[in-house]
């Protein structure tokens, strides 16, 4: 009986390399399965925030069940787990694939194979998932389907001669990948009769119900009125919900074994949902957890304050509710010279930065400026101990060091042939050394640096994108700490050092990285009523410098016909811009700065 | 019955040119085809003022624009008989008209005199007819001339001329002459604007795609500086930003404006300050006729003064003048003690030497003037303890 009902449940997620259509094909799989009302149905329904609907990718994943009546008359229940598709959200990948049994690899036919889509595809493997491959965009002009077959068979080892060819735009075979759904995703095999083993796969903060954890059950079941057990920790809760989305949330008596759904207990102390753990029942636990997940540690570190008036408590609020469902950002409180209290974060790459930045100015309407990113160095003191420095104002005099070590990744670079020349070109420009090249196809060629992790995060991503006209690709993982020339970059403006903009870099381009940071400074920052000399430094040696010079003129010379309100609402205008600016001592510096100083360069 | 009565001012407002010169953005048009509905408006709004004029002490009057010469004189004495309907201005002091060298005439100056017009403001703007032409006026420096000098034969004692320097193109020396130019007419009063671009103006434009060249801020401030220490030497008084006079000829309407006494302001676009609100009347001729049709008042915004914004004016226009705010009567007034409330700000701008102080009084040096706009965000910045509230 048990048996029966589990083989009617298929459990999946879609993966697929940014932009090839996967959140696309999701919103088609939920409209097709009639799950939502037209009215209900809004493009991209499972991209929740509004960031993700805006730069069109995934960031936190979703999970929606749908009810799908096969061609061999049985109706399914496919459990759909979304994924995020961006290089910086791997862990986020692993997560959902670990709660499937299969997943369906959307790959452009257009652009074929790409960087994540081998990632991926290589990270489904590891979880043992079944995968089977969609053509999508297969109505393009420039879809070349043959071709695209040839590069999944070569490249990644998969059979895709019967791959649906599909338009999850235009809603074209779109059943094709229900059926397929259905005839290869594997059954879930549970014992609903063992211990409960529930797995959290993701998890919300809800200010009524506590923590909601997401999960897959493997074994067991669960239901209303349950103790349950956090396995990490032993925290104990009493469930007082659990339920599916349909997307939307939909109560339910229980929750067995192959099933997919939320569960609800008034955890109130984030902490114990922690993303990856088991739940078992209290009164009748599992003997053994699930495996876990990778563990992620943050790779680039950056501090994160307050801005005018902003006050930090409300800046750490906002951290710890982002924290709830976003495993990988941790924070913790520091103090700056320059910038009063604030919070340094660690993210798993600059992308993950700013999509956590951009969050807390919208969602949470905060005002805040954030430092220049960093990677962890690992410094040899002459004492003979080894500290790890994360923020660059914090090392130590350098006659006291020995020696510093750097993060070094493992980049996988994919790209057109055309583009080799501009991608080494970038490559050897960021301190990188070449290991080898494949030729994927006679177009498609892998390259494998090794690269310094602080010159990936200063905007190598949206570099790569540009001078591959949007083809290149990466992914990377860090591969071990090697000895490297750093130096400490300070800035100084009128004079005093502001600690927000240090950054530790590699002497061969510090002098250059320098200039360029006076340079843009001298342009965002806005001329004030003396002149503000910028300045960077290497210690006591001054490197580059420039002027932001004095206003000369700022004056209404005639208030027409006595219109005193029009002078006033200019003053009060100017007197409310200056509140979006940092005071250091007596010159104001925007927001805009600070971001400006984190790009590498715009020539 | 004795009635309380209060001193106020009356400006006038008439946006009506033969042509619109390349830098200005104020409400006026070439429709000459509007002036007689206009003008019957304008005579209806007053009449919706009528009881609190009954009981204000008219002290000036100023017709502004626009350029009230360009419509017929008939107009202006329709306006003023219908003041002095409900007014006797018998305590008139100062009584301006703004005239356009190009639109004047013997018969439009005569009969100004008659209305007891004792004031003229004439828009010279710069003795060279090249650039004069480049800006659009419709005049020639040698038409200004001979209008300055009919106005004068007809007996106006009062007159003040309009320069307008930092104009596309402009050197300093270019500048000099026009000032020595005014300086020869010897005029009572002298306004000197630097010019100001304004969005969707012909200039702003030409500006824009590189036609005309601005002279740099530096240079600009290096004419105003020059003009400063050529009227200075020729006994004209810098009394405020832009104005500068001979002894005891300061414009009285001005100066009302900068003392934050109440005014009427009647007409399209023009503002007002009574009863402590500070109104605007609407910009749109048809909004404007509309609004007078069902016998309201064309106002479209309109604000209370409270304390807060009453000390911020005065900061803002006190600073406007020569003389600085008086400190005494400002925190006496306030019941503040405003040096040290802003202390550190105050230091500041005596470091940055933008503002000086002497006993009772707060002014602005010469730079401070070039940037006041910018010292006095600092002055009426009364909320901007970053350092205190941003501890946990």
């Amino acid at each position: 009986m048990q048996k029966d009902r589990q083989s009617k449940i298929r459990n999946f997620s879609i993966i697929a390399h940014i932009d090839h259509g996967k959140s696309t094909l999701a919103d088609r799989l939920i409209q097709m399965t009639g799950q939502l009302t037209e009215r209900e149905m809004q493009e991209q329904v499972l991209d929740t925030m509004d960031l993700e609907k805006e730069r069109g990718i995934t960031i936190k994943l979703q999970t929606t069940r749908l009810e799908y009546t096969a061609k061999d008359g049985e109706t399914y229940t496919l459990n759909l787990i979304d994924t995020p598709g961006h290089v910086d959200f791997t862990y986020e990948v692993s997560r959902s694939l670990a709660a499937c049994e299969g997943a369906v690899l959307v790959v452009d036919a257009a652009q074929g194979v790409e960087a994540q889509t081998m990632a991926n595809v290589h990270l489904a493997d590891e979880q043992g998932l079944e995968v089977f491959p969609v053509l999508n965009k297969i109505d393009l002009p420039s879809a070349r389907p043959d071709e695209v077959i040839k590069e999944i068979e070569d490249d990644l080892a998969i059979l895709a001669q019967d791959a649906p060819r599909i338009s999850a735009k235009d809603g074209i075979n779109i059943e094709d990948v229900l059926e397929r759904i259905v005839q290869r995703v594997p059954a879930p095999t549970g014992d609903e009769k063992a211990p409960l083993k529930a797995l959290v796969f993701d998890s919300m903060y809800d200010s009524y119900t506590g923590a909601i954890a997401y999960v897959r059950i493997f074994d067991g079941q669960v239901k209303k009125g349950d103790k349950i057990r956090m396995m990490s920790n032993g925290s104990e809760y009493e469930v007082a919900e659990v339920g599916v989305h349909t997307p939307k949330q939909h109560k339910m008596d229980a929750l067995r074994a192959g099933d997919v759904g939320y569960i609800t207990a008034s955890i109130k102390n984030v902490r114990d949902c922690r993303v990856g753990d088991t739940i078992t029942n209290a009164n009748r636990p599992t003997e053994k957890p699930l495996p876990g997940y990778k563990k992620v540690t943050p790779m680039v570190y950056c501090g994160i304050y307050p801005l005018g008036d902003q006050k930090v408590d409300d800046v750490r609020d906002a951290l710890e509710k982002l924290q709830l469902n976003d495993g990988a950002l941790i924070y913790e409180a520091e103090t700056s010279a320059a910038l009063g209290y604030g919070f340094r974060c660690g993210f798993l790459g600059l992308l993950h930065l700013e999509i956590i930045q951009e969050r807390l100015i919208r969602e949470f309407d905060l005002d805040i400026i954030s430092t220049s990113p960093s990677v962890i160095y690992n410094v040899n003191m002459k004492s003979g101990e080894k500290i790890k420095v994360q923020n660059p104002s914090n090392l130590p005099d350098l006659t006291l060091i020995e020696n510093m070590e750097e993060p070094i990744v493992k980049a996988d670079i994919m790209v057109l042939k055309d583009y080799v020349g501009n991608v080494m070109a970038l490559c050897e420009e960021r301190r990188g050394t070449m290991l080898h090249m494949e030729y994927l196809d006679e177009m498609k060629v892998m390259i494998h640096y090794e690269l310094p992790l602080n010159e990936v995060i200063y905007d190598f991503f949206d570099t790569l994108k540009s001078i591959t006209k949007g083809y290149g690709s990466l992914d990377y993982e860090l591969l071990e700490y090697r000895p490297a020339d750093l130096v400490k970059l300070d800035i100084l403006i009128n004079k005093e050092r502001i600690d927000a903009f240090t950054m530790i870099l590699h002497k061969s381009s510090s002098v250059y990285r320098g200039r360029r940071i006076c340079e843009k400074l001298k342009d965002t920052i806005p001329r004030q009523m003396f002149n503000i000399p910028i300045q960077a430094a290497i210690g006591s040696n001054v490197i580059a410098r420039e002027n932001v010079k004095a206003m000369r003129k700022d004056v209404t010379s005639k208030c027409y016909g006595g219109d005193i309100t029009r002078k006033k609402k200019l003053l009060e205008k100017q007197k409310k811009g200056k509140k979006r600016m940092q005071k250091f001592g007596n010159v104001e510096i925007p927001q805009k700065a600070f971001l400006e100083v984190l790009k590498y360069d715009d020539e | 019955m004795m009635m309380n009565k209060e001193k106020r001012s009356i400006y006038i407002h008439i946006p009506f040119c033969q042509k619109k010169c390349f830098y200005c953005n104020f409400r006026s048009t070439t429709d000459d085809t509007l002036v007689e509905d206009y003008i019957k408006g304008l005579i209806k709004e007053i009449v919706l003022y009528k009881d609190l004029l009954k009981t204000s002490i008219i002290e000036t009057i100023y017709i502004g624009g626009g350029t009230p010469s360009f419509i017929s004189e008939t107009y202006i004495a329709e306006i003023i008989e219908t003041i002095n309907k409900y007014n006797d201005l018998s305590q008139l002091k100062e009584f301006t008209i703004e005239v356009n060298p190009g639109t004047l005439n013997e018969k439009k100056l005569r009969t100004y005199k008659k209305l007891r017009i004792n004031r003229l403001s004439m828009g010279l703007q710069s003795s060279d007819n090249k650039m004069l032409k480049t800006i659009g006026r419709i005049h020639t420096f040698e038409e200004a001339k001979a209008a300055y000098h009919l106005a004068r034969e007809i007996g106006f004692e009062n007159i003040s001329l309009d320069l307008i320097f930092g104009l596309p193109g402009q050197s300093i020396s270019d500048f000099e002459v026009s000032i020595n130019e005014v300086i020869k007419l010897a005029p009572e009063h002298i306004s000197a604007y630097s010019l100001k671009v304004e969005e969707e103006t012909p200039l702003f434009n030409l500006i824009k795609e590189k036609t005309l060249v601005l002279p740099k801020e530096e240079m600009d401030r290096e004419m105003y500086q020059q003009l400063i220490r050529l009227l200075e030497k020729n006994n004209y008084h810098l009394y405020e930003i832009s104005n500068f006079s001979k002894k005891g000829y300061e414009s009285k309407h001005n100066m009302a404006y900068w003392k934050r006494q109440e005014y009427f302001g009647f007409g399209l676009a023009a503002h007002g300050y009574l009863k402590n609100k500070r109104y605007g009347n609407t910009e749109n001729f048809d909004d404007y006729f509309q609004m007078l049709s069902k016998n309201n008042r064309p106002i479209i915004s309109e604000e209370s003064l409270n304390k807060e914004d009453a000390l911020f004016e005065e900061i803002m226009l006190g600073l406007r003048l020569k003389k600085g705010i008086n400190l005494k009567k400002l925190n006496k007034n306030y019941a503040i003690d405003f040096l040290n409330s802003k202390r550190e700000t105050i230091q500041f701008l005596l470091d940055e030497e933008l503002i000086t102080i002497n006993k009772e009084s707060l002014k602005l040096t010469i730079k401070g003037m070039d940037l006041s706009n910018q010292v006095i965000a600092q002055l009426v910045d009364y909320h901007s303890n970053i350092e205190s509230d941003k501890n946990p």
